[in-house]
């Protein structure tokens, strides 16, 4: 039998399946009681019962991390993609850092002290219309060019001219 | 290829990040925030609601976005606590329900009079998305029937007169994708009419952005982190997402310096690629 690389990753998935699962079965959750009663001699010593203790302690919290991870990620790839080669990776980048800036407390402070009257310069005013506009219009068109792309397909299927699916050409 | 050999090592990057972000948090450095209008729209549909007003908030949202919408959402449920508006909380996620849970339990202390089906009630998590908002708008009492607890809504005195949505002054969705706002603007607010305004995560902001016009299908906006301190900010209460702010805002300017370096990286490299 030839284990994968990363076969502890697997046990530990099945055990806390299995663990929580479990637990909510025999002790409930919160408000619910569960085949062996509230668990209230666990719940006294926990503080909350056994499914909830890792509902708050251990999942909320691995999420959140999950998430969170993201900003590193974000971050170096930020580093490697966002080069000015051409005009629209240029443009990209204009944008990226604009929306960033924007974002964020410093862009109020780079630009807080233009007039009310020139208002449309406040970094976080420019971030607003890029999100709202270019990048509306940018989703929508990739929306209504994947739909077509799908009703093509659809009729293609339909009509019998496509059969890569049965395994034809 | 040359400017591949001059790429950094992505554990500096990754350190630079880590300590961006952790600095601010440990520190407080209080850089200024300044508040914008969608934000302000909010704030003041909340502001403006008469007391004693049955509102809706629906949780729609689970812990993976909690650093992003759970301080967006304790802020609003303070500034309502404080109206004395009467909360239904409700969640198109089933994780909602233990977000809606966790913030009335961290307010209780400062709140100490509110009582459970006077001031708030929880009627949980309910499966459908689009289906479920539609059902409450026909007849709340029947895809609502009991609170989270299991309790009947008759027996709740803030449900007196609920039946769908004629009573309730708005409803706010905190949301993180789908199910969530965009429902209940399509439905609640197209539909029924039903003032709707909500927060999201940052990343989804200009999806949902398009809907706060004219029309008002909603009114204003919370973005993101930088949306839920400038809401801190307005309910004069500084949490965790004023000080978020700092390390987001920290964490963006690396990134941007991440980002120069590498274009003066790449045009140094391409200038001596042009000379041999």
């Amino acid at each position: 039998m030839v284990f994968d690389q990363n076969w502890q990753y697997y046990i530990i998935t099945l055990v806390s399946f299995i663990v929580m699962v479990a637990l909510g079965i025999f002790w409930g959750t919160e408000k619910n009681p569960g085949l062996l009663g509230n668990g209230n001699q666990i719940s006294a010593f926990i503080g909350s019962k056994p499914f909830d203790y890792l509902f708050d302690n251990i999942y909320q919290h691995l999420q959140a991390t999950m998430f969170s991870l993201l900003a590193f990620f974000i971050a170096s790839a930020a580093y490697r993609a966002f080069i000015a080669r051409t005009f629209e990776s240029t443009l990209l980048l204009v944008a990226a850092i604009l929306v960033m800036l924007g974002n964020t407390s410093i862009g109020f402070l780079l630009t807080g002290w233009i007039p009310d009257s020139l208002n449309f310069l406040h970094l976080p005013k420019i971030t607003e219309f890029i999100m709202k506009y270019p990048t509306t219009a940018g989703q929508r068109a990739i929306m209504i060019g994947a739909a077509l792309g799908i009703i093509g397909s659809s009729i293609r299927i339909i009509l019998g001219i496509e059969r890569s699916y049965l395994g034809g050409d | 290829m040359a400017e591949k050999k001059k790429q950094l090592d992505r554990r500096w990057i990754f350190l630079t990040i880590f300590l961006g972000v952790a600095l601010p948090l440990i520190l407080k450095i209080g850089l200024p925030i300044s508040v914008s209008e969608n934000v302000r729209n909010v704030y003041e549909l909340v502001e403006n609601t008469p007391p004693d007003s049955k509102v809706i908030l629906s949780f729609d949202y689970d812990p993976a976005s909690k650093p992003e919408l759970h301080p967006m959402a304790r802020a609003v449920v303070k500034q309502c606590f404080q109206k004395n508006l009467k909360i239904i909380f409700t969640a198109l996620w089933p994780m909602g329900v233990q977000m809606a849970s966790d913030i009335v339990d961290q307010l209780k202390d400062e709140f100490p009079n509110l009582k459970y089906g006077e001031n708030y009630v929880n009627l949980g998590y309910k499966a459908g998305g689009m289906v479920t908002i539609q059902a409450m708008g026909r007849n709340l009492r029947a895809i609502f029937p009991q609170d989270m607890n299991g309790t009947s809504i008759d027996e709740l005195p803030i449900m007196n007169g609920v039946n769908n949505f004629e009573t309730i002054a708005f409803v706010i969705s905190f949301s993180a994708g789908d199910p969530g706002i965009k429902q209940w603007v399509q439905v609640a607010h197209d539909t029924y009419k039903l003032k709707t305004s909500g927060g999201v995560t940052g990343v989804s902001a200009p999806a949902i952005l398009p809907y706060v016009n004219e029309q008002k299908q909603l009114t204003g906006l919370i973005a993101g982190l930088k949306g839920a301190a400038e809401y801190e900010k307005l309910i004069r209460t500084l949490g965790t997402a004023t000080s978020g702010m700092d390390a987001q805002s920290l964490a963006h300017l690396i990134i941007i310096v991440f980002i120069l370096t590498a274009n003066i990286n790449f045009w140094i490299a391409k200038k001596k690629e042009k000379k041999k």
